[in-house]
């Protein structure tokens, strides 16, 4: 056992190197540099997934497959489940293959002769577009599968009626289905803000320990157990880690009460034992 | 008396109206195909391309020329596939469609026949691809052969996939149809774990097992995994059997059988479809683990598939793409097989009210 | 108000025999006609075909004369209710009304009133506002009604629109309903496997099975003429009296009965009809011992045990009462009978049968 455990640094040290001593702002501290962009970068990750993949794309996936007839669009949410079905270090090889910053990238394959553009370097300059698209494509089935199987638990004849009333597809979107998927909708936001707050697997496995993707799960990781870079700052990555914690407390409780409870915890009916 | 006055309806033009919907379905159903085709492209292109190489590289270096061949031939093929389907019936489809499937085969064989080979796989039946590779007496010893890997990642997925399906199925029973005390709360808090997401344990996590001493075993991940998405599966599970209903097991009970064999011979072979959703759903999650196995071990303990691959991509060809290719080809197809296979039981899992 | 044609009309899906078997109809405006039928005969599939849900396999639907067969549903307009009524469960009452008119670009006040109208036809105007889910049943149901009303409909359809009602309510429906449409002169098809339905609020019965007409007329002629037995099966309560006879040159033998026959027929295997209430206790005629009572509020329903089987027949509570066991006789006028043929089960005309 070559790795010796050193846990007795979790005193409020590790929390005060998030914070620094400021004498004139409101509570006598501010945040420190470093940890102000993890909490920044972690905020546009998580906001711009979810808002953009998990739930906008995932209703989108959602509303144009039941369009379609059934064969076509589970055909179509089979491609789009493949990401999540592969092993992560799979998906994140396809990925960093496909934005091999080289001309033999397939991104850049495709930009070079087809768009003319020179060679992109996702990693380098669009960090963020980087693990947003590739969280967001497997954030986005999620969203597909819950939300296609409540647009087909409407019940059949609200899709008649309104036919008959004279109602295109749109206005039955409108209408008859968005009004269903109000609560899958916000079922789905809560749990993946969750998700994505603590998620570090893809952008790990794709970015590496690169500055410019270290959100605070990625910090955590790479300050304890991630491999080859993680230095055993265990008190450190506790500290952040704490604070997530205290974060996901919060969303897991506004989850548990936007749950079905009533259903769910409905009592038994049969009172032999 | 209510009066209601009739509007002078116009006579209608159902000629026009007709014309105007078919053109409009056609328009409607075009649209949706073409929009759904473009975005899912640059999920089956990637997938393609790392199949292309597996096959066709040589000298470690990218076979790209393969690939747009390859795809010139058959995005043309699946369009004509289509429009067969949706235009020809019976024996004649069957005809076109074996026609266009000949032809089609025939032009890629010429096209890029002379590029496939299966040499990139030669990891699988050669035990030490390091020294092969790097030239001998390199530090191959330590990285094992595939099958290694590939029987730990199995035994993985096995066992974990087994104590969730165990444990959920009683649990999502007893939860679905007792009533104890503080059962309520009990669903709440689990819901509450549930969505409360494990990583973010994970120091504490490794510090737990590394004090129980089951530190670079492969029974670490094992529990961990199948501890932490237990509430999940047992979630679904409770679902599926709350969708068995009560008329079957009161009439099971009242014809002379005990709550237990009840549930053995009625309510269980109702929920069958659940617990293969849930078995396949738990194997394909323990086959990809990659976070806990690679926190939970210190040097090179034990290797499993994902690993493996990680070391492959990262460290020992990094530059024989399609070695690489390959390697994730192989560990790709055990999921991709079963997640084929069972589709349609995986989307039937639901969880707490909500279909996922 | 249209006039409404369907032409030899079909509607088959993948390897199952046809749901509707070519029928043809034709309804004049204003008239309300009730497709009647068993669960399963098609008559459901005929209602959406005419509405425009499903698409016709072949065969024709015309309104005034003009082929509608590609017109989207949306254009047609189309009322309908549902037995599950289909409200829209986010709108109030009066924007579920107003719906419908949403696509008829009209003025909002213009709208607004003729919804206002339509509520107080119906008898809903107390509650506008409030949410289906806080309405009864048979508040829901006028509220259907109202949606499908206020857009002046060129057909009014009714797909099993009392059945999930309560006894009482259903009774005042069908009267109510009856009314609405004879004062809005909407041509209306109700579907129903409810021959009391049927046959009180319709002026044409259509009556269907395994996907074809069987009978189309008057409810007076389906009940006095049925041309098969499965329409005189169906039509009429209690159901009547079946059982089956050889001809035996004029004479009907039946288990150890014999009946005379007025008219003639060739047929050997004969099945004799007759309608429980009208066979009397008579001094002479056909001996039997009571076996079942069902008592029906102004009548009794009575079980005779005879030598041909059970023959159910119902008497006034005026008259004297049996116990189980008494030995009664019963009579019949010949002109109320009727008969079939017992291998193409279609009712031979102006054949009859008496007690010698």
């Amino acid at each position: 056992m070559a790795q010796t455990l050193n846990v007795s640094g979790l005193t409020n040290m590790q929390f005060r190197k998030f914070f620094k001593p400021v004498e004139d702002s409101m509570l006598g501290f501010e945040l420190r540099r470093s940890f102000l962009k993890a909490l920044t970068l972690t905020a546009t990750y998580v906001v711009l997934t979810l808002v953009i993949f998990n739930t906008t794309f995932g209703l989108v996936l959602a509303l144009t497959t039941t369009a379609l007839s059934e064969r076509v669009g589970s055909f179509f949410r089979a491609i789009w489940l493949l990401p999540r079905m592969s092993p992560s270090v799979v998906y994140a090889l396809l990925w960093s293959w496909t934005i091999d910053p080289t001309e033999r990238g397939l991104l850049n394959q495709v930009a070079i002769n087809i768009f003319g553009i020179g060679p992109i370097n996702m990693k380098l300059h669009h960090p963020m577009m980087l693990i947003v698209i590739s969280n967001g494509f497997i954030g986005a089935s999620l969203g597909m599968i819950i939300l296609t199987s409540a647009i087909r638990s409407i019940p059949k004849h609200l899709f008649y009626a309104a036919q008959a009333d004279g109602a295109g597809p749109l206005s039955i979107t409108w209408h008859i289905i968005l009004p269903a998927l109000r609560w899958p909708l916000s079922y789905i936001t809560i749990f993946q803000t969750l998700a994505l707050l603590v998620s570090f697997e893809y952008i790990f496995l794709i970015m590496g320990p690169a500055r410019s993707t270290m959100t605070m799960a990625m910090l955590a990781y790479t300050k304890t157990l991630a491999p080859g870079v993680g230095a055993g700052l265990y008190a450190y990555g506790a500290a952040i880690t704490m604070i997530l914690i205290v974060i996901g407390i919060f969303l897991a409780l506004l989850l548990w009460r936007l749950s079905n409870m009533q259903r769910l915890i409905t009592e038994p009916r049969i009172e032999v034992q | 008396m209510i009066q209601i006055q009739s509007r002078s309806l116009a006579v209608t033009d159902w000629k026009r109206l007709a014309l105007k919907a078919k053109k409009i379905r056609r328009l409607q159903i075009g649209f949706l195909i073409m929009f759904l085709s473009l975005v899912s492209l640059p999920i089956i292109i990637p997938y393609f391309w790392m199949l292309v190489i597996s096959f066709s590289a040589r000298t470690g270096g990218v076979e790209s020329a393969v690939l747009w061949k390859a795809l010139s031939i058959l995005v043309p093929f699946v369009m004509v596939w289509i429009l067969i389907h949706h235009n020809l019936k019976g024996s004649r489809r069957v005809f076109a469609l074996t026609l266009t499937g000949i032809i089609a085969f025939t032009i890629l064989w010429n096209l890029v026949g002379a590029d496939v080979h299966l040499n990139n796989y030669r990891f699988l039946i050669n035990a030490n691809i390091v020294e092969d590779i790097r030239g001998p007496a390199t530090a191959g010893g330590q990285f094992p052969w595939v099958w290694e890997a590939f029987v730990n990642s199995l035994f993985v997925a096995t066992v974990s996939s087994f104590i969730k399906v165990l444990v959920s199925t009683f649990a999502g029973y007893y939860l679905s149809r007792f009533s104890f005390k503080g059962r309520p709360g009990f669903l709440q808090g689990l819901l509450v774990i549930d969505a409360f997401p494990a990583m973010i344990l994970i120091i504490p996590i490794f510090i737990l097992i590394y004090w129980l001493g089951l530190l670079d075993t492969l029974y670490g991940p094992i529990l961990v995994i199948s501890a932490f998405e237990l509430p999940f599966f047992i979630f679904v599970m409770k679902g599926f059997f709350d969708g068995v209903p009560w008329d079957i097991e009161m009439s099971a009970i009242s014809d002379g059988a005990t709550r237990r064999q009840a549930f053995w011979y009625v309510v269980l072979p109702q929920v069958r479809a659940g617990i293969i959703a849930i078995g396949i759903f738990a194997f394909i999650k323990g086959w990809e683990e990659y976070v806990f196995v690679t926190s939970l071990r210190t040097g090179t303990s034990y290797w499993v598939m994902s690993t493996y691959l990680f070391y492959v991509a990262q460290d020992i060809m990094g530059v024989d793409y399609g070695m690489v290719a390959a390697v994730s080809v192989f560990y790709l197809i055990p999921s991709l097989i079963l997640y084929l296979f069972f589709q349609k039981n995986l989307t039937q899992m639901t969880f707490g009210g909500v279909k996922g | 108000m249209a006039r409404i044609t369907l032409k030899n009309l079909k509607k088959a899906w993948l390897a199952e025999s046809p749901a509707v078997d070519g029928i043809n109809l034709e309804l004049k405006e204003g008239e309300l006609a009730s497709i009647l039928g068993p669960s399963g005969c098609g008559k459901s599939t005929t209602l959406l075909m005419l509405a425009g849900i499903y698409a016709p396999t072949s065969g024709e639907i015309l309104f005034d004369g003009e082929i509608v067969n590609d017109v989207e549903a949306r254009d047609r307009n189309v009322g309908i209710v549902f037995q599950s009524y289909a409200l829209y469960p986010n709108m109030s009452v009066l924007n579920n009304i107003l719906f419908p008119l949403r696509f008829k670009k009209l003025p909002k006040n213009v709208a607004e009133k003729e919804a206002r109208n339509i509520a107080e036809l119906v008898m809903i105007e107390d509650l506008l506002e409030r949410r289906p889910s806080q309405l009864s049943g048979g508040q829901q149901q006028r509220v259907a009604l109202a949606r499908a009303l206020v857009k002046k409909p060129n057909l009014l359809l009714l797909d099993e629109p009392l059945s999930n009602l309560d006894a009482t309510l259903r009774l005042n429906m069908r009267s109510e309903i009856k009314r609405i449409q004879k004062e809005l002169e909407v041509t209306t098809i109700l579907v129903t496997h409810d021959q009391i339905e049927a046959t009180t609020m319709a002026d044409r019965i259509i009556c269907m099975n395994k996907g074809k007409i069987i009978q189309l007329g008057s409810p007076e002629e389906l009940y006095k003429k049925p041309v098969s037995k499965f329409v005189a099966s169906f039509i009429g309560s209690p159901p009547m009296n079946l059982f089956e006879g050889q001809n035996d040159d004029g004479v009907i033998r039946a288990g150890a009965l014999n009946f005379g026959m007025k008219g003639t027929t060739d047929k050997k295997n004969l099945i004799c009809g007759l309608r429980p209430e009208n066979i009397n206790i008579a001094e002479q005629g056909i001996e039997g011992t009571i076996y079942t009572i069902e008592p029906l509020g102004r009548e009794i329903l009575y079980g005779l045990k005879t030598e041909t089987g059970i023959i159910w027949f119902l008497e006034s509570t005026s008259n004297a009462e049996y116990d189980i066991g008494n030995l009664v006789r019963i009579n019949f006028d010949y002109q109320n009978t009727l008969v079939f043929d017992r291998d193409t089960e279609e009712r031979l005309d102006s054949v009859h049968f008496y007690v010698e």
